[in-house]
């Protein structure tokens, strides 16, 4: 037996002071990446509550100081975001538009999974294959195509036209598809025995074993509804008709401070990030199982 | 006999209820805009055009691609576009390696880490322009630590890579996520075995960590592939529809901008079957690739397979 074998017997790699000085450049390294994430985000919601004459006395500083080096809060920022923002309508239109989407697709979209993975009928499998088949179109190619659908059938400049194209998704039925597939078949024929309709055993039975798969898939629509921004800003012009982010985009470009801009993007995006918090775990299970295919 | 027909009937009926919805949904709002755009490719559907629009045959093809005078930004478009996935693809698949193999390394706080590095998966889109465009100004945070006075998004130079520095930036965490879990199905055998031959941590990670996780870089290479031909988002909300700097003008954003500004809806209709087009040819690339995938999948694993014989004999 060599000698280094011989020491790592007696002495167990973790106590060695080569693995502290790997580690210690392990966390530093990782460290000093996280500092990239969190200061971005700590310089926004600090400069969000200071004056731009503040702003623009003072260097890097991740205080909320103003110009005479004193701590102070300005929450008037966020009252003129408010406003500019155009808060009230904005939120209520974002609203209307993430629950609507939510809903009906959590509905619409298990009804098609179920019957793809458990009814039999005539070309099942050929109309699955088609579906499949139009995942490969990319959302940024259907964009012109589904601006020319609206504007024929006379939708567009209304909330329906950013409800309607959105109402069902072909790839959770894919993925619901799988999770009906894992489901034992031996409870639904037994509910089948009672006596139960094909929509009560889908809607009663079944739809409650695979509600992590549902809420996961209901946190991915209701956040990527809320944050859609180029769908909106191509198929809407009306002020009236906003979301959130068309709204903050506007804001963004128009003639404010940088401050109340920052409060804006505060007021946006601090839902989403609270939501990730507490509902963290299905938000990565989402993640995870969108990235199974691959 | 009678009976079962009837039944057979009945269940079909059944299925086709449950999918009524998908069928109507898909006809009108996937198979009919598909066919609407390819049709008005043909033709001079437009602003100008929108009731007296004639067929027009291939000649909105052509005029892009060759009609300099017209077009002057489509081939410099997809120059851009190219440029942007160099930046970005291998970047964001070498980030997304190393990352997660330190996270990999036994240490503390993994899930810490995780989440930090997350969280502009789930900021809103604008709301992450707004935090850079601010940061990125000559008096923002970037030229105050660094000293400097560059106007990045303005700057011709500059304003690509700080394009994709965000993209890297805000897509590291949903990598990580991935390719970290790609790793822990690593047999740890394999590290075992490794370790008694002596392997230090850059050979482990270049022999065993990187070659186990290949099946999630080729994912990573085509998912970048196709999301890499689609920016123009990013620089639509920095930018509004036109910019003075030419070298953030993607493939896409030239699409918006035919859209949005022109409303040359024809135009924008060939554009989009063009991009169709480009990534479908990725597409089906990898389905070539993948469909050769068992072979060189079962090869790892009957290599791993023998590594775990040798640890036992050991």
């Amino acid at each position: 037996m060599k000698k280094s074998e011989v020491a790592k017997l007696h002495f167990p790699r973790r106590f060695s002071a080569g693995t502290v000085a790997k580690k210690t450049v392990v966390y530093v390294v990782l460290i000093a990446l996280c500092l990239a994430f969190i200061v971005p985000y700590l310089w926004m919601i600090v400069t969000s509550l200071r004056t731009e004459m503040a702003y623009n006395s003072t260097g890097f500083t991740l205080l909320p100081i103003d110009e005479y080096g004193n701590i102070s809060f300005h929450f008037e920022n966020y009252s003129e975001a408010f406003s500019a923002l155009d808060l009230g309508t904005v939120f209520l239109n974002t609203m209307i538009v993430c629950v609507v989407n939510t809903v009906a697709n959590l509905f619409l979209n298990s009804l098609a999974a179920y019957a793809f993975a458990r009814l039999k009928f005539f070309g099942r499998n050929s109309v699955f294959r088609v579906c499949l088949f139009s995942m490969m179109v990319p959302g940024t190619v259907m964009l012109v195509p589904n601006y020319l659908i609206c504007d024929f059938l006379g939708i567009t400049d209304s909330l329906t036209a950013l409800i309607m194209p959105f109402l069902m998704s072909i790839y959770n039925i894919f993925l619901l598809r799988q999770q009906f597939l894992g489901v034992d078949k031996e409870i639904e024929e037994a509910a089948k025995i009672e006596g139960a309709g094909v929509f009560r055993i889908y809607f009663r039975i079944v739809l409650p074993l695979v509600k992590p798969m549902l809420i996961v898939l209901g946190i991915t629509t209701f956040m990527w509804n809320y944050s859609n921004y180029l769908w909106p800003y191509i198929v809407n012009t009306d002020p009236a008709l906003r979301t959130l982010s068309t709204s903050l985009a506007e804001l963004m470009g128009a003639d404010y401070d940088l401050t109340v801009k920052l409060a804006g993007a505060v007021i946006v995006s601090a839902p989403m990030i609270i939501i990730f918090f507490v509902l963290q775990k299905f938000i990565i299970g989402g993640t995870m199982a969108g990235a199974v295919k691959g | 006999m009678k009976a079962q027909t009837k039944q057979k009937l009945k269940r079909n009926a059944t299925g086709y209820a449950f999918i009524l919805p998908l069928i109507l949904y898909f006809v009108v709002f996937q198979l009919a805009p598909m066919l609407i755009a390819l049709v008005i490719s043909f033709t001079n559907y437009s602003l100008e055009h929108l009731t007296d629009y004639t067929f027009v045959g291939f000649e909105n093809f052509i005029e892009l691609f060759t009609n300099s005078v017209k077009y002057p930004m489509f081939w410099s478009s997809l120059k851009t576009t190219f440029f942007y996935i160099l930046l970005t693809v291998p970047a964001n698949i070498i980030l997304a390696l190393v990352v997660s193999a330190l996270l990999n390394s036994k240490i503390k706080g993994e899930k810490f880490f995780k989440t930090v590095f997350y969280i502009p998966s789930v900021t809103v889109g604008v709301a992450i322009m707004v935090m850079w465009q601010q940061m990125l100004a000559p008096d923002g945070l970037i030229n105050q630590l660094f000293g400097t006075n560059v106007d990045f998004l303005n700057n011709e130079s500059t304003a690509l890579v700080v394009f994709a520095f965000m993209s890297i930036w805000g897509g590291l965490g949903y990598n990580v996520l991935i390719m970290l879990s790609a790793m822990k199905n690593i047999d740890p055998a394999m590290y075992e075995a490794a370790e008694i031959d002596g392997a230090g941590a850059v050979q482990k990670f270049l022999y065993i960590t990187v070659p186990g996780v290949m099946p999630t870089v080729f994912f990573f290479l085509v998912t970048g592939l196709i999301s890499g031909f689609q920016v123009g988002e990013q620089m639509l909300i920095i930018y509004g529809d036109t910019t003075m700097v030419q070298s953030v003008y993607t493939y896409v954003y030239g699409l918006y901008y035919t859209m949005r500004r022109s409303c040359d809806y024809a135009t924008a209709s060939a554009m989009s079957y063009f991009l169709f087009v480009i990534i479908l040819i990725i597409t089906l690339i990898q389905f070539r690739v993948q469909n050769g995938r068992p072979k060189f999948i079962q090869k790892l694993i009957d290599r791993r397979k023998k590594g775990g014989e040798l640890v036992e004999k050991v």
